[in-house]
């Protein structure tokens, strides 16, 4: 009776083993010399951004795995550990990556935190990034300064005013979305631009709710206060097929 | 033979039915569907290009890309189309397809246009000229260009982090990082915003130690800044500084620091004053001086800084007018060789734009069209010139980028600031080319030396190279030969010429060494005169197989 116990012990071992790593991304790092030395930072840079496209359609919790083992062995190497964290802001935060990938990001964050290798200021900004992100997520209600709240839908772009590709995605994106109130929430010293369609506003604060860095990107709120079109910085024309109408 | 009319004209029927471009000619519903503008087979990370569409049909055109996450296709105008690509980790294949619908006479169109996003790379490319140059006397040693990125001190794009009262000094770990990354240069700006009303504390004088000490130990250095405020959201409501005695008293605090760390101290802004320590929103310094008195408590804190501050090392002033305003200057009195580092105030006043390309007059960096502009361009050939960019415009394209930065000899850059800026240049293909030539960069074409080579004997060598870079380096060096002989033993040659003299072109310098052996290999060292013994600090020629990162020398040739 003993035999086929361990038979079906085996089989589900081996069945369970296949199912952890389904995307094979769990183990990517394993046989990986994860060390960054001159002249061999470009080589370890592509192999990171390889897994990042990978985590793309990994489910979550392998890729989180992965980057938990990642991390792990990252631990003993304060430089290397100092370089993966700054190619996981850009691969996984960064609006402009083909690789944003906020679950990840988020667990990054709170993995360098634990691990408090990085400086404090540098965590901090991290995970201030983290709240940015998870602030007008898809379907969830939209979070905007009280001076830019309005009723119904809404086209939100967010604007430095001294910077001359804000004030161009103002006039590419004043058409877009017609029956939609159009808000421009400004920062910086610049005036209010002659661009009609806008509603321009300079809320206090823009900082407690938006990375202002990342200007100009913008978002959607639907009719029902939900956010339709998250964070975004495709610019003309936010759709990737649509009749022409021009 | 009556029937070969027939039979040709069945045959070019069955040709003409066969090649469709035959009847696409002549056929009236044939749309004729085109699509130009791509830039070919294969495009840069980050391009951003216009696909324009041709059809004699009025159909209504959908388009879309097989791959958004790397490249975006967007409607610009009527029948054109802007194609955004990003940053895919390899080689990656889109296809752009449209589809024109049915209309009239002419059928449904389906276009296709495929073609590969490339990574983004660090590789430069050349960057000295294919020019043919006649041999000179004596055994020729050629040299071939090194196009990957290469780190050498005091020049590049910087890495940029501020400093207050709580924050953490930075870390070793951090420095070393960034240098394996290809930085090693770092803006580091100290907010002196809780000591307005009296002294520097000892514990962030500490922190200021701690940070120079983690460049020496990481193998940087820094283009250092103090100012009392990091916006000027208070300005008219806050005292952006303190009045000029607590400003001078804090510089004589600092003065130790300064001297101490004169090593990875690569250049000071002359900060203090306004908002971010830019001179513009002041409260204790005149908000935008006119007259020669305006200026007077400027020049009062200039120098003290100019005091403080090692001889041998430069403060850059926020915008041209001021050393012109400051020390009565107009453009005959900019530096030139002869008045160039002989450690004079006016020889160690520099200049720092930090909105570069932003506008028209870089948003006030150029208030007095020309001359300011003619200033900062004479005088940059002997002084430091750097800053960061602050805004996407019609001024920051690749080519008059690249222009400006040869004109105003620049040395440095913001890797942190502005990301708009930064990511045009990398769609634009100049961007490798900006981190290659910030600074100075000395790619060795060729040598000679004598022909009677031997041990104990005077040996003449011509070094001839290029300085691709946009400036020569700034603060003190010395070029000196290094031969080892083949009993392991080095001898050291001065060469007869300042490398701060080697401005961007074509250089042919004269040298001479005496080998103490038959064998052995001759270098060229660079070194910093402050930190000798560390390599990081010494200069690499950007050839192939030149540079031993361990040393610090550039290896000339060898005698076997």
């Amino acid at each position: 009776m003993r035999r086929p116990v361990i038979y079906v012990f085996a089989l589900l071992t081996l069945l369970l083993a296949s199912c952890e790593d389904r995307s094979g991304i769990v183990t990517f790092w394993d046989e990986i010399d994860v060390t960054v030395r001159e002249g061999q930072v470009q080589e370890a840079e592509d192999r990171f951004a390889g897994f990042a496209e990978l985590a793309l359609d990994a489910p979550v919790e392998d890729a989180t795995e992965a980057l938990g083992r990642l991390f792990k062995r990252l631990k003993d190497d304060e430089v290397s550990y100092y370089i993966y964290a700054g190619w996981m802001e850009y691969a996984f935060h960064n609006l402009y990556s083909p690789c944003r990938n906020l679950d990840l990001f988020s667990y990054a964050v709170e993995r360098i935190a634990e691990d408090e290798i990085l400086s404090k200021e540098e965590i901090s900004r991290l995970q201030r990034l983290v709240e940015y992100d998870n602030l007008n997520l898809q379907d969830y209600p939209c979070r905007v300064p009280e001076e830019a709240e309005t009723d119904g839908a809404a086209f939100y772009l967010v604007v430095d005013l001294d910077c001359r590709s804000c004030l161009s995605a103002l006039k590419a994106l004043a058409t877009e979305y017609p029956q939609t109130e159009h808000i421009a929430l400004c920062f910086g010293y610049g005036r209010f631009p002659d661009v009609p369609g806008w509603r321009f506003t300079r809320p206090a604060g823009m900082n407690d709710f938006f990375e202002l860095e990342a200007a100009p990107f913008w978002f959607l709120k639907g009719d029902d206060g939900l956010i339709e079109i998250p964070y975004n910085v495709d610019f003309n024309k936010p759709v990737y097929a649509s009749p022409e109408e021009l | 033979m009556k029937r070969l009319p027939y039979i040709l004209l069945a045959a070019l029927l069955c040709f003409a039915a066969c090649d469709p471009s035959i009847i696409d000619q002549n056929d009236p519903t044939d749309p004729q569907f085109t699509v130009t503008g791509l830039p070919g087979g294969e495009v840069n990370a980050y391009a951003v290009f216009t696909l324009s569409v041709s059809s004699k049909s009025d159909g209504a055109i959908t388009f879309k890309s097989s791959n958004t996450q790397v490249a975006t296709i967007t409607i610009a105008a009527r029948r054109e189309y802007k194609v955004t690509a990003k940053c895919p980790a390899t080689p990656t294949q889109v296809t752009i397809s449209f589809d024109q619908e049915a209309k009239g006479i002419y059928p449904e169109t389906v276009y296709e246009l495929t073609f590969y996003v490339l990574p983004e790379t660090t590789d430069s490319g050349t960057t000295a000229p294919e020019e043919e140059h006649a041999d000179l006397d004596g055994v020729k040693v050629s040299f071939k260009e090194n196009t990957a990125l290469i780190v050498n001190p005091e020049r590049g794009f910087y890495r940029a982090r501020d400093y207050f009262t709580d924050s953490e000094p930075i870390r070793v770990s951090e420095i070393k990082a960034q240098r394996l990354e290809g930085y090693a240069l770092w803006y580091l700006g100290f907010y002196l915003t809780d000591f307005m009303d009296g002294d520097i504390s000892q514990a962030f004088l500490d922190k200021i130690q701690t940070s120079m000490d983690a460049l020496r130990e990481g193998g940087a250095k820094c283009i250092l800044r103090f100012a009392y405020r990091d916006n000027d959201d208070q300005f008219g409501k806050l005292d952006q500084e303190p009045e000029l005695s607590i400003v001078l008293k804090h510089i004589d605090q600092l003065k130790p620091l300064l001297k101490k760390n004169e090593d990875v101290i690569c250049v000071l802004q002359a900060g203090f004053v306004g908002s971010w320590g830019e001179w513009y929103y002041t409260t204790h310094f005149v908000y935008q001086p006119r007259t020669d008195a305006d200026y007077v408590p400027r020049r009062q804190l200039t120098e003290a800084l100019l005091e403080a501050l090692p001889a041998s090392r430069q403060i850059q002033l926020r915008t041209p007018q001021f050393k012109m305003r400051m020390y009565g200057l107009s453009l005959k009195d900019t530096l030139t060789a002869a008045n160039a580092h002989n450690g004079s105030a006016l020889s160690r006043l520099a200049g720092h734009n930090d909105c570069f390309g932003a506008s028209e007059d870089d948003y006030g960096t150029f208030d007095n069209e020309p001359n300011d502009r003619k200033f900062w361009k004479a005088d940059t050939r002997y002084t430091f010139m750097g800053g960061e960019t602050c805004g996407v415009s019609d001024f920051c394209v690749c080519e008059a980028s690249l222009q400006d930065m040869r004109d105003y000899h620049w040395s440095y850059l913001n890797q942190d600031y502005h990301h708009g800026v930064l990511n045009r240049w990398k769609s634009d293909n100049c961007y490798n080319q900006i981190v290659a030539r910030l600074g100075y960069r000395f790619v060795m074409k060729d040598l000679f030396y004598s022909k009677n080579f031997a041990a104990g004997k005077n040996c003449d060598v011509t070094l001839r190279f290029y300085n691709t870079g946009f400036a020569a380096p700034m603060n003190p060096r010395k070029a000196v030969l290094v031969w080892e002989g083949s009993d392991g033993k080095s001898k050291e040659f001065p060469i007869n010429s300042d490398p701060r003299t080697w401005h961007s072109g074509w250089h042919v310098i004269s040298a001479a060494f005496t080998p103490t052996t038959a064998k052995g290999t001759l270098y060229l060292t660079l070194r910093d005169p402050l930190l000798p013994e560390r390599p990081e600090y010494s200069i690499a020629l950007a050839n192939e197989g030149v540079f031993d990162s361990g040393t610090g020398l550039n290896k000339l040739f060898e005698i076997k």
